[in-house]
């Protein structure tokens, strides 16, 4: 945890110093999970995409008069906090929102282990569209399988063996190299906690 | 159970994905004894957990989004702040007081409470938030101190020198500004105070919502509504008047706008936000009023020389190694 804030910390002097690249680092880190978030509080995909990038933007642009008194990570989170608030304030969603209304932002643990993630990102592609759409739906939407059949119009039998079979492919495209590190990496951040 | 069987899987999937009738969970639970269906459980929760993630990040177009940023980003260039050398100063600055501010115990702790102190030296601007979301803007030569009790049983900051603020409304926890002279108490609202301990007046203006004006004992002085400034002399009562608030906040937009100012108010201002000093040859020329706007991103030597052009000064500018430079104006020899 320690040397995360480390990293986003130089990352951020060297964006204060002018270096795009850092801010790109900064960006990639942490803009999905900020997306993400945003879009489920404005149910709006696009909206939610722009109010994000707009933060980053603003973040380049008063580099040098930003103060950051805790980390990047947690100004970053009370720019897009204050962006999808006012937005919900214009757009009438919601009466009055308190900033402590709105939920945390759920920032994925600390990637140790790219490597894993690049391998299941490589394998994710292997799989053919129909049945990654499928998988899709199940995991990132979570709808359940009778959803997902209605949804495309196939039987609920087809979902269930389509899904078990990426998961199937998956554990095996990823080597047990990899779920062992994975593994080990996992035991050791929880005893550091 | 051979660990092909395409209905361990099923079993698997229905069971991470909250699919599986009460018999098949029973199943589930006594093929766990297995030693490989248990290493393809446990593989598969894996999976599914780093999938979200894989998704998000997917669907998020995260390079798209980059992209665009990258682009908008090179036509706006933000020039450098003055000099190279202040810049690498605000950058080391930035950290000795984030860390100052992670480590720091206020000397006069009283009873439970500590101090966290923001600075912002002669030159630099700061921008950040409070934890309760209300937006904080200083300008040069600012300190702004809050307690680690803050937003938990008030919401009271101490500030010298000048910050616009944006607060977050909170009717069960008024925010409450202490300066020197007045104390600001608002709800929920936007507006600037400048109390410099250096100046002799102290000014409030108010740009949005309402707030309520109090001496530095705490009794109610005056209420303001938007578009009004009170400002307040040192042993003089508060003064109430109607203004444009564009004028007096534009400094947090990186722009100064002054109107029939005169020179000697706005060399202060100047020496402030560049961290230099000014000195002049000819005490009357103090007097010579100026109106126009300036942008703070352009170096210092540049906002001279405009207003060389405008009024019969130069100026001479001096280097000093290891201190603060000097810039005198003199009269103009035609």
């Amino acid at each position: 945890m320690i040397t995360h804030s480390k990293n986003d910390h130089q990352t951020w002097l060297a964006i204060v110093d002018g270096d795009v690249k850092a801010l790109k680092t900064l960006h990639d880190k942490y803009y999905p999970q900020l997306w993400h978030w945003a879009k489920q509080l404005t149910s709006d995909e696009a909206v939610a995409k722009e109010l994000v990038s707009d933060c980053y933007i603003k973040l380049w642009e008063n580099r040098k008069h930003i103060f950051i008194n805790k980390s990047v990570k947690s100004y970053l989170f009370s720019m897009v906090r204050n962006q999808v608030l006012s937005h919900l304030r214009k757009s009438k969603q919601i009466k009055i929102v308190n900033y402590e209304e709105l939920p945390e932002v759920l920032f994925f643990e600390e990637d140790d282990n790219d490597e894993f993630y690049v391998a299941l990102h490589k394998a994710l592609k292997k799989i053919p569209i129909q049945r990654r759409q499928i998988l899709e739906l199940a995991v990132f939407d979570s709808l359940s399988y009778a959803q997902i059949a209605e949804k495309l119009n196939i039987s609920t039998n087809t979902v269930k063996t389509q899904i078990s079979r990426s998961y199937k492919f998956l554990k095996e495209e990823l080597s047990h190299k990899h779920l062992i590190l994975f593994n080990l990496l996992q035991q050791k951040q929880n005893t550091i906690i | 159970m051979s660990k092909d069987a395409l209905q361990d899987w099923e079993l698997i999937s229905g069971y991470i994905h909250k699919e599986l009738t009460i018999s098949e969970e029973e199943q589930h639970h006594k093929l766990l004894a297995d030693k490989n269906y248990q290493r393809n459980f446990k593989g598969t929760q894996k999976i599914n957990n780093s999938l979200k993630r894989v998704f998000i990040s997917k669907k998020s177009h995260k390079n798209k989004s980059w992209n665009n940023i990258q682009s908008q980003i090179s036509k706006n260039k933000v020039r450098s702040f003055a000099y190279k050398l202040s810049r690498y100063a605000a950058v080391i600055i930035l950290t000795l007081a984030s860390t100052f501010l992670i480590n720091h115990y206020s000397k006069k702790v009283s009873a439970q409470q500590t101090y966290a102190e923001i600075e912002i030296l002669p030159g630099q601007t700061g921008h950040l938030f409070l934890f309760d979301g209300t937006e904080v803007w200083l300008n040069s030569d600012s300190r702004l101190k809050y307690p680690n009790t803050f937003n938990k049983s008030n919401r009271e900051v101490i500030l010298s020198g000048e910050a616009f603020f944006k607060v977050t409304p909170n009717k069960s926890l008024p925010f409450i500004v202490k300066s020197k002279e007045l104390q600001v108490q608002v709800l929920g609202t936007s507006f600037n105070i400048s109390a410099y301990d250096q100046d002799q007046i102290t000014e409030v203006v108010l740009v949005e919502g309402k707030v309520q004006l109090n001496n530095s004992n705490g009794d109610k002085l005056v209420n303001l509504a938007p578009g009004e400034m009170a400002s307040k002399k040192v042993k003089n009562r508060v003064v109430v008047q109607k203004i444009n608030p564009e004028k007096y906040i534009s400094w947090k937009d990186g722009k100064i706008s002054f109107q029939a100012e005169t020179m000697g108010n706005i060399a202060k201002k100047l020496e402030r936000w560049y961290n230099v000093r000014i000195l002049f040859q000819d005490e009357q020329l103090k007097s010579l009023n100026f109106s126009g706007t300036i942008l703070r991103n352009k170096p210092i030597d540049q906002t001279i020389m405009a207003l060389e052009l405008l009024a019969p000064i130069q100026f001479e500018y001096k280097v000093i190694p290891d201190a603060v430079n000097i810039i005198t104006i003199k009269r103009k020899h035609n």
